[in-house]
């Protein structure tokens, strides 16, 4: 913060203040790095069973070395390998990749109220996987998954809202905007009809999963397709990191700096929406972490991208792993699902910060 | 060879007609000024000059080059432009505004260099930035905050810097601070300005625009005459001399027929 840095006052000055925050941006890296780490090793010691710290990395160590010898205890080793290592690093590769998805999008949007559902591709994936449910009698059970089923809701919605949002050759990001937008009101609304018209309890609880989102079932193979389209949106969030810092400015500006703002935009929202379209299949729609953790990684670092979105990544990995850990353990042996928790825990937390902020703007300005 | 000039050019918005046949040459380091009534089109030639609108007709040049034929990122190199930008969110810091003039000059992942850096640290001193380096662009003074966005257009190495409104919402001082330091530049300006006599104070030439065309160009006392400024903005004005700078300066009264 500003108040424990000296003033500058010339150029060099200026350098060596920079050179200060950059230090302290990366020891912020390795905090955080630390952090991620810790919350995995909880995440995969406490259950059911609780085991030690030390023989959760021991037989991490021994899957991923491939080491020939047999675990000492198999029931454990199935527990941590088979069922707890997947959820963790499916929690922390989908907090990461909402977190990132969200910063992005709330600057390509100029709005800090959006987030990587902004253009309704969570209500398709909802209603293409409730649809799967609710008419799974008539299309025979089991042809095929509510997952197949909520990945082409959210593709066909993200082709409906670019279509609608289309005139004259030109995509405009407010039309992007307002057709998604509407278009989520319908589907959820076609979603909470096709709820309320089953009687089946079952059906029931299958469909509250795609409304709130959750990790249980976590399995090795969810893992590489997901980590694979999230190291795509790393990427491009990564390489358009200065321009993403031109659109957040405003798109007078970026276009006197040589962006084509809109193409730049569209571009942009096709790329992570696919990225969440595979997200929200696998995970249902975990809200919260890509609206507020963006936030949070630039209170705790400013505004430019190159700083907020490896904070927001790694941010955005150990809250879900750590809400992650609450879900499972507040009704234990019963988990309730992550998404109905990530915004009862952060919000008081998100609150405290803004107004501790405002408050040390406050006396700063004095 | 004009450094920058645009050769009849017509710029339409939503279909109506903006601008029409507005041919402006700006020298090498002349400080060319655009004045005229609310709605006669300054701001939207201004953007006619930086590929943010596409004329329908006539063409932009610099030098011998057409705006539209060269890349963006090549236009970019060559205009810096300082618009209206009094709010714009995020928290970023001066420093981080003033860095945004390297866009131009960098592909995707290319880091920062130490030059980079020192670039942005010396405009920001340039500008007398030094001490607000860190400091929320949305937090500044309007004077502080024009004085960025020009450590900005330092920053992005461009001959040709367009200024739209750079005086709104400044006190006096920092009114004349600003236009003080765009001259020190000794860039090829062109500035849209509401105040005709920081206009007639400060520039090289003037462009008089009324409902989209050139009325009149030339120096301060050629462009802006008594007669004309009364006509054009329908006002009563009289021209002098003033008694310490010696620069054509204008007074203003109602016009009669409207009183």
């Amino acid at each position: 913060m500003s108040s424990d840095a000296i003033i500058p006052s010339t150029t060099a000055e200026v350098l060596a203040a920079g050179t200060h925050q950059r230090r302290r941006y990366v020891l912020s890296l390795v905090g955080l790095f630390a952090l991620l780490i810790l919350a995995a090793t909880v995440g995969m010691s406490i259950g059911a069973v609780s085991v030690p710290f030390g023989q959760v990395w021991s037989i991490i160590w021994r899957h991923i070395s491939q080491a020939s010898t047999a675990p000492t205890d198999a029931g454990i080793d199935i527990i941590i390998w088979q069922i707890r290592a997947p959820r963790v690093v499916l929690g922390a590769l989908i907090g990461a990749g909402l977190a990132i998805i969200g910063v992005a999008v709330q600057a390509m949007v100029r709005n800090p109220l959006a987030d990587p559902y902004v253009l309704g591709v969570e209500s398709g994936a909802a209603a293409g996987a409730v649809a799967v449910i609710f008419f799974g009698g008539a299309l025979g059970k089991g042809i095929i998954s509510p997952a197949i089923g909520a990945f082409v809701g959210a593709i066909l919605t993200l082709i409906l809202v670019f279509t609608l949002a289309r005139q004259g050759g030109r995509v405009s990001s407010l039309r992007l905007l307002l057709v998604g937008v509407a278009l989520s009101f319908a589907l959820s609304g076609i979603t909470t009809f096709m709820q309320y018209a089953t009687h089946d309890p079952a059906a029931q609880q299958a469909i509250l999963f795609w409304l709130i989102g959750g990790l249980g079932g976590a399995q090795w193979a969810q893992i590489p397709l997901l980590a694979g389209v999230l190291a795509i949106a790393a990427v491009a969030c990564w390489y358009y990191a200065r321009p993403l810092n031109a659109l957040a400015v405003g798109d007078e500006a970026a276009m006197s700096f040589g962006l084509k703002p809109d193409q730049l935009r569209t571009r942009l929202f096709v790329i992570l929406s696919l990225v969440i379209a595979v997200a929200v299949s696998i995970v249902g729609p975990i809200g919260f972490i890509g609206l507020v953790v963006p936030h949070v990684a630039r209170l705790l670092v400013g505004a430019e991208h190159r700083r907020v979105l490896p904070v927001a990544l790694l941010l955005g990995g150990i809250y879900l792993v750590a809400v992650d850990v609450v879900s499972r353990w507040i009704f234990a042996p019963s988990e309730i699902p992550v998404g109905v928790l990530t915004a009862i825990l952060g919000t008081p937390f998100f609150i405290w910060l803004i107004r501790r902020r405002e408050a040390m703007a406050i006396r700063d300005a004095r | 060879m004009a450094m920058m000039r645009s050769d009849h050019l017509s710029i339409d918005l939503s279909e109506t007609r903006i601008i029409s046949d507005v041919s402006v040459a700006v020298e090498a380091g002349e400080f060319v000024g655009l004045v005229g009534p609310n709605g006669s089109g300054k701001t939207t030639l201004l953007r006619g000059l930086y590929r943010a609108l596409k004329p329908v007709g006539g063409a932009v040049l610099l030098g011998q080059d057409n705006l539209w034929n060269l890349s963006p990122i090549e236009a970019a190199r060559r205009i810096a432009v300082v618009a209206q930008e009094n709010q714009i969110g995020f928290d970023f810091t001066a420093s981080e505004v003033a860095a945004l003039g390297r866009l131009p000059y960098k592909k995707g992942f290319e880091r920062d260099t130490a030059e980079d850096r020192q670039l942005v640290a010396q405009s920001l001193n340039d500008m007398g930035l030094a001490s607000l380096a860190y400091r929320p662009f949305d937090a500044m003074s309007g004077g502080e905050r024009q004085r960025t966005l020009l450590a900005r257009a330092l920053v992005q190495q461009a001959p040709i810097l367009l200024l739209d409104e750079p005086t709104n919402h400044l006190d006096i001082h920092y009114q004349l601070d600003v236009l003080h330091r765009v001259r020190a530049l000794k860039l090829t300006t062109v500035a849209a300005l509401h105040d005709l006599n920081l206009a007639a104070a400060w520039c090289d030439c003037i462009y008089v625009l009324q409902a989209g065309r050139i009325i009149a160009s030339g120096p301060p006392h050629e462009a802006l005459t008594a007669e004309r400024i009364s006509q054009v903005f329908r006002i009563q004005a009289t021209a002098f001399t003033h008694p310490v700078t010696g620069k054509h300066q204008l007074l203003f009264d109602r016009a009669e027929e409207t009183k």
